[in-house]
């Protein structure tokens, strides 16, 4: 509303904005990673109206909880904060519960599923009638829990009724239906993704129980918050998975409870973003010669929108009344999505019976959830994609009866484009990220038995983005005394615990982070010989949101951690806690690892080292 | 190069293939040189084109004394076409060209045209021309005198375009806006009524009823870009044809005006065919003159009778309809009736139809208590309504039939008095 619908057309709210006196920002901790870098741009543009209109508004700030509620709000408004910390609120007794799942398999250091346990916790407070919600990681693990819980209801009359899923993908009268139901109890527990964590009221509830730790300290405030909200006993469990974060947060609870929460991270002057803000404030408001915007320099940045023709200076530089100008028809705001890097999607339409349309899915996710042969869960029930229409960005689905879901393999590759700094084997810089769904498993409910795969041809999708990059020179290779696929084995190792550790350090969502390793070894046609191999940890967004650079500084206390992360594991030759299941890796991916790390953390590894051993191997 | 720029070239992508020459134009003009091309004079900071046709002029079929002559003795009737008491002679005809069609505090009015008859029959057009963005401001404020001077201002949909884009402006200079209390007549809503339904544009009118031609006239979207580049270059070439664009518009908007105000002020006689009456009939009816609008619609049903025209029936149906409607209005229920009564011989369309069929079961139960009668029409009414599968309209005819009948036992047991 403020970006497309008040700030272009500010000539008519002139009465507002020269009254202006304050801008209340709720949820604050909201505005991270892409839709804080937009909202910081959004505000920057409303401060540039709010000046043409001789006001100067006070910015009042309410956040949860984050490491850096002032700084953030600082960063977004770009002025000095007061900050205000201590809660006077009533607040009932809770009760925080971890648990891990019992270890079966000892040797593998495979642990009872944690989705599987989640549901025998769920169940147990349902019996006692307590209503709960039950927040999983992604929309398959949401579709899969509902319909566990569902049918350990399915005797109780009325009871899956009373059980719902809750994910974004659903059309919204769906979803107010859900809200609705919680508010007045008439649903019982609801399984959702992030979805409900925050900003939709759907009343205090009795359990928060979460499958898998949230990823960060203040998501997994905000999920338990959602249980006891007025002042009465209240309880949030939290069940870990077998992924590294989880097993250390497990293992370590002081982290948790005794840690300060993350830090919330925005990168305004993304150039991607904020190009599309310059457009819409040239606008607004023509810039002047001598404006500011934003980091970079904006002049530099008109000048080439002046090539394109978008704006023009209209009279001489370093003259006070020369303005850039906006001489183009097009209305920039409707073109740039706040919350988005595109605003494109894909529908899901169910012919089984009569066409309609029964969800959506955003641009990134569609080929992974909706490509042919895909099982497609709304709320337990179960559709198979017939035909994946890319161009037209519709799924066509038919309800079917089968036991098992489907997973699909991404391939991504990632290209180094430019490199910013470098310093031995750590650098990072701009890369070009080229992913493609390859193919899918299927994977039965329950048992989780892989019962067989498909091939998939589907076009690629690509993006620019930031990204830090470790590379394991090709003398670290050839010191190490395995055969090509322990080697192998070794680099996928380290990179599955590297990434664990990276989201760690940089406290950030597991989706905001992606990994890719460039290898010889790893292609069809491998060159003879050893060569290098390099492990990318890119920023998950096109532009970048501004974790490559960070990662970058802390590169010794990643290697260190992902060092100690692996080393300190207690099985044998690597489990989902460190380098990832057997099965995926070989049996000698942790020892590998470990080697790699040593040489690379080595004291004598310095640069004359390096040529020594490079001239050797030569 | 720096790097930033480096990095941006590959995000800022060329959308289209017009990427702006960068090689230093070739006319670079100056004050002089936009003098000397568009022929108009600075005013301090106003560049203003100013033109006028003399009364001996010919615009299309007519001079453009003639059109001052019966504007001003038709002047009086402006009050029916804007719905607007206040609206008066002297009128400004007003046009702007601008750099998009969106609004928002981007699209600006680089050209504002007003044009008005002078006393001596003749018709001066003054454009601004925004020469220099820094100049807005000052042209602004020449432009509000002489729109200021309006007894009603005249557009070309300017009740929803020009006028909201002025607005805009003058609120982004913190200037006030005046013309939002002035009488405003936007002749695009009579003239849809009058001449043309689709593609009502003042190109297409003028041709159709004012018998005026344009040669070589630019077209609307291509006009901001040529504005934009004569902004890039300096170059002020691009820029003649839109000026006679507008000012083409100017002249023909006064010449429509001038057509439309004559044929209100003259009544039913100087409407030359059945749309012209029917419309004409519309606009008295609005106004709440309804012997005249009886007049022109009776004119309307007469030469839709004679019509050779495609829509002739169309026309008959919509004259009869609002001359039915009209006699209602003027409590002359049995011409009504007898319009009804055409519309269900002359095999209109089922809406039309029933609705005059209802009509006349409510004619002949109330007015002509003719109950006999009236029970035919019900019956007739809920048959049509059955078929059109409209339950609303069926129960209502329902309900109808059943009192009647129910009216009719009461008089058949009713014993006859001697």
């Amino acid at each position: 509303m403020v970006h497309s619908g008040i700030l272009p057309h500010h000539p008519r709210w002139a009465k507002l904005f020269e009254n202006l006196k304050f801008v209340v920002v709720d949820e604050l901790h909201a505005y991270r990673g892409v839709f804080g870098s937009h909202l910081c741009n959004v505000l920057r543009r409303l401060q540039r109206i709010c000046r043409h209109y001789g006001s100067n508004p006070t910015f009042i700030c309410s956040s949860a909880t984050i490491a850096n509620p002032r700084e953030l709000a600082e960063r977004l408004t770009e002025a000095p904060f007061e900050l205000v910390e201590k809660s006077g609120a009533p607040r009932g007794e809770k009760f925080f519960v971890f648990v891990n799942p019992p270890i079966v398999n000892h040797q593998l250091g495979i642990r009872r599923s944690y989705l599987g346990e989640t549901r025998r916790i769920a169940s147990e407070f349902l019996k006692r009638n307590l209503q709960l919600i039950v927040f999983a990681q992604s929309r398959l693990s949401t579709e899969i829990l509902t319909t566990y819980l569902k049918d350990d209801f399915d005797d109780v009359p009325g009871g899956p009724e009373r059980i719902r899923g809750y994910r974004g993908g659903y059309l919204p009268l769906r979803r107010r239906e859900i809200e609705k139901g919680l508010r007045e109890g008439a649903v019982r527990a609801v399984v959702s993704t992030n979805a409900l964590e925050l900003g939709i009221d759907i009343g205090a509830l009795d359990v928060s129980v979460m499958a898998g730790y949230p990823g960060t300290i203040a998501a997994t405030w905000q999920r338990a918050g959602r249980a006891g909200r007025r002042a009465s006993r209240s309880a949030a469990v939290m069940v870990a998975s077998s992924a590294p974060l989880d097993q250390f947060v497990v293992r370590n609870p002081s982290y948790f409870f005794d840690a300060t929460p993350e830090r919330a991270l925005i990168d305004p002057d993304n150039l991607h973003i904020l190009v599309d803000h310059i457009k819409c404030a040239a606008f607004e408001l023509p810039f002047t010669a001598a404006e500011s915007f934003g980091r970079h320099d904006v002049q530099e940045i008109l000048a080439l929108l002046a090539e394109q023709g978008l704006v023009h200076l209209s009279g001489e530089t370093g003259d006070e009344l020369a303005r850039w100008m906006w001489t183009n028809e097009s209305y920039p705001a409707d073109a740039v999505s706040l919350r988005s890097v595109s605003s494109d999607n894909f529908v899901v339409v169910d012919v089984t019976n009569e066409s309609r349309v029964i969800g959506e899915t955003d641009f990134t996710s569609g080929p992974a959830t909706l490509h042919p042969k895909a099982i497609y869960i709304v709320e337990g029930a179960l559709f198979q994609v017939e035909r994946f229409d890319f161009e037209g960005r519709k799924a066509y689905v038919r309800e079917v009866n089968c036991d098992y879901y489907t997973d699909a393999i991404t391939y991504t590759r990632v290209t180094s484009l430019d490199t910013f700094e470098q310093e031995g084997v750590a650098s990072h810089g701009e890369v070009h990220v080229v992913s493609r769904v390859v193919g899918f498993k299927k994977i039965k409910f329950y048992t989780n038995e892989n019962v067989g795969s498909g091939e998939l041809d589907l076009p690629e999708q690509q993006m620019h983005t930031t990204s830090y990059c470790l590379t394991i020179p090709e003398h670290v290779m050839t010191l190490l005394p395995y055969a090509a696929d322990d080697r192998r084995d070794g680099i996928v190792g380290l990179s599955f615990a590297m990434r664990q550790v990276a989201q760690l350090l940089l406290m950030c969502d597991r989706h905001d982070i992606g990994i890719s390793i460039d290898s010889d070894d790893l292609s069809e046609n491998p060159a003879p010989g050893v060569t290098k191999a390099r492990i990318f940890v890119y920023d998950n967004y096109p532009g970048g949101i501004g974790f490559s650079a960070p990662l970058y500084r802390m590169h010794h206390e990643l290697l260190e951690a992902t060092r100690k992360l692996i080393v300190e594991c207690g099985c044998e030759n690597g489990c989902p806690g460190c380098v990832g299941p057997i099965g995926n890796t070989g049996p000698l991916a942790k020892t590998a690892a470990v080697r790699v790390l040593d040489l690379l953390l080595a004291p004598a590894f310095d640069s004359a080292q390096a040529k020594l051993l490079e001239a050797k191997s030569a | 190069m720096s790097s930033l720029t480096d990095r941006l070239r590959g995000i800022i992508t060329p959308n289209r293939a017009d990427v702006v020459e960068r090689a230093a134009p070739a006319v670079r003009a100056t004050d002089g040189d936009l003098e000397t091309l568009l022929d108009g004079k600075w005013y301090g900071h106003c560049f203003i084109v100013e033109r006028r046709l003399p009364p001996s002029a010919k615009y299309g079929r007519s001079r453009i004394g003639e059109l001052a002559a019966r504007l001003t003795s038709s002047a009086h009737e402006a009050p029916l076409v804007c719905g607007n008491d206040a609206a008066k002679p002297p009128f400004v005809f007003f046009d702007l060209e601008t750099t998009g069609l969106s609004g928002g505090a981007g699209t600006q009015a680089f050209l504002i045209g007003c044009a008005w008859f002078d006393d001596d029959g003749g018709l001066t057009t003054r454009q601004y021309l925004l020469a220099r963005y820094s100049d807005e401001r000052a042209m602004l404020a020449a432009v509000a005198e002489d729109l200021g001077r309006a007894g009603a201002l005249v557009s070309f949909n300017g009740k929803s375009f020009d006028a909201p884009v002025l607005e805009t402006r003058y609120l982004f200079h913190r200037l006030e806006w005046t013309a939002s209390q002035q009488a405003h007549i936007d002749v695009l809503h009579p003239a849809r009524r009058f001449w043309k339904e689709d593609d009502c544009s003042l190109a297409v009118l003028e041709q159709q009823v004012l018998g005026a031609w344009r040669d070589g006239d630019v077209s609307g979207y291509e006009i901001p870009e040529r504005y934009f580049q004569f902004v890039r270059s300096g170059d002020a070439r691009p820029l003649v044809a839109i000026l006679e664009h507008n000012r083409l518009d100017l002249v023909s908007l006064a010449a429509l005006t001038s057509r439309l105000l004559e044929i209100v002020c003259g009544g039913p006689d100087y409407a030359e065919n059945a749309r012209e009456a029917l419309a004409l009939g519309h606009i008295y009816a609005r106004a709440r003159a309804e012997a005249r609008a009886v007049d022109a619609y009776e004119r309307a049903v007469t030469l839709a009778a004679t019509s050779r025209s495609r829509r002739a029936s169309v026309l008959t149906t919509e004259a009869l309809r609002a001359l039915a409607l009209a006699y209602r209005r003027a409590r002359r229920f049995d011409d009504a009736a007898k319009c009804w009564t055409a519309l269900v011989e002359s095999g209109c369309p089922s809406a039309v139809e029933r609705e005059a069929i209802e009509a006349l079961a409510i004619h002949h139960e109330h007015r002509r208590r003719d109950l006999e009668s009236a029970r035919l029409f019900a019956q007739r009414n809920l048959d049509v309504s059955g078929r059109q599968h409209r339950d609303a309209l069926k129960a209502s005819a329902k309900h109808r039939l059943d009192r009647i009948e129910r009216k009719l036992s009461c008089t058949d047991s009713r014993p006859l008095l001697p």
